[in-house]
């Protein structure tokens, strides 16, 4: 697999903000291009691969990663889907 | 009636197990309606302490050998499970059931909804010389129950009972006693009379409320879908088969405690499975099993006689609440 345009790294944060990370750091990334995420928290395995359902992006693949797990995403859509939110991140 | 205040004994004689002679008629005829309602008769019916015993006791009970428990079922189930099968996303067994095993499948999940098809898997599990288990409090009152099943267990709170856990099994299954004292002879000296009959009088009630407001609570549930739909990314649980007081669904770039919190404050009564409202921060099993979004879950029991004004007021303060909170 390539290598991602970016990779975050977001251990210590729990649900929802690994997510909403993930939701905005992916607009730095070219569509088509994908992104890594780190977490160590128990429900961003299953709310990446929901979020990804929802926004229309593509779930690549999970590993372990220390303490957690690695996500691999790739970018899909221009939208922003965050918009309106709180900034942070 | 609160909780009980100390063992039954029946004035010093154990009751008959064969015909309950020994017992009160209020008693007599609690068991009798309980008994109908589960399609057995009165002496296939067992009574503990509270609804995860009975779900523990059910399986334990029976003989040794493989366990296949769905993914959704409850902690107690899943804790004796030797494979968990895996459900679709609207909370559906998807595997076949063919092995000579012990299958534990819940009729009504009670956090998502969804419905499952118990007799026509209990005919493909018999056929395979199977056995089924099945958790039936959540339909039990309001949908007419299904009847294959080889044992059964139910948490009587689930239809407005008192902590109170129902077992029942039928004659024809090789269920043995894992606990020295729940054989009939001792079976009731487990719990206060009194539960038993508060249980078969709160059904009773149940269903009568559940027979009247079905289609008004269907409705609702129709409708906050719709309304889900309408505000962007939430994602809703279950299927829109399932029974139409149970709805779960989960906001996006939410957090499930701020959610219960902001519902709290305009009046509403909601729980959630998300993981930080949980004691082991992890989320709700039933959510990962069926691929759902776990973060920002709300979770709603809606009582049969909820007013209809107070249904408008949630879909209608929805929108507003899930702006607040992804906002907060």
């Amino acid at each position: 697999m390539s290598t991602p345009a970016l990779e975050i790294d977001t251990s210590g944060l729990r649900c929802p903000l690994p997510v909403l990370a993930l939701a905005r750091r992916i607009l730095e990334v070219p569509i088509g291009e994908t992104i890594a995420m780190t977490s160590d928290d128990p429900a961003a395995g299953p709310d990446v691969h929901a979020w990804a359902r929802m926004t229309g992006h593509t779930f690549l693949a999970e590993e372990e990663s220390g303490n957690g797990k690695r996500f691999l995403v790739r970018r899909e859509t221009t939208q922003d889907l965050t918009s309106g939110l709180p900034e942070g991140f | 009636m609160t909780g009980p205040s100390g063992r039954f004994t029946l004035g010093g004689t154990l009751p008959d197990a064969q015909s309950l002679t020994g017992a009160t008629s209020s008693l007599r005829l609690s068991c009798q309606e309980l008994s109908t309602h589960l399609g057995v008769s009165p002496q296939e019916l067992y009574f503990v302490g509270d609804g995860p015993l009975a779900h523990t006791l059910a399986l334990a009970g029976l003989p040794a050998g493989p366990r296949q428990v769905s993914a959704i079922e409850r902690v107690e189930l899943l804790a004796q499970a030797s494979e968990t099968l895996p459900v679709s996303p609207r909370g559906h067994l998807l595997e076949s059931a063919t092995e000579a095993s012990t299958y534990s499948l819940g009729w009504v999940n009670g956090e998502i909804g969804s419905t499952q098809e118990i007799d026509s898997w209990a005919a493909r599990i018999h056929q395979s010389e199977g056995l089924l288990h099945s958790d039936l409090s959540y339909g039990l009152g309001v949908l007419p129950a299904p009847t294959g099943w080889d044992l059964a267990s139910i948490d009587a709170r689930a239809f407005g009972g008192p902590t109170l856990g129902i077992l029942a099994i039928k004659s024809r299954t090789r269920w043995s006693d894992p606990l020295p004292t729940l054989s009939p002879r001792y079976r009731q000296l487990h719990v206060d009379e009194r539960l038993i009959v508060e249980a078969a009088a709160a059904l009773g009630a149940y269903e009568s409320l559940a027979k009247k407001h079905y289609e008004r609570i269907s409705e609702f549930n129709r409708d906050l879908r719709a309304k889900c739909a309408e505000v962007a990314h939430i994602d809703v649980a279950g299927d829109p088969a399932g029974i139409p007081h149970i709805i779960t669904f989960s906001v996006l770039y939410a957090q499930g405690e701020e959610l219960v919190r902001a519902f709290a404050r305009e009046g509403f009564v909601v729980a959630s499975g998300s993981a930080c409202m949980s004691t082991n921060l992890e989320p709700s099993h039933v959510l990962v099993a069926t691929g759902r979004l776990t973060h920002g879950n709300v979770r709603l029991i809606v009582p049969y006689d909820e007013p209809a004004d107070s249904l408008a007021r949630f879909i209608e303060v929805l929108p507003r609440i899930v702006e607040g909170v992804r906002q907060a």
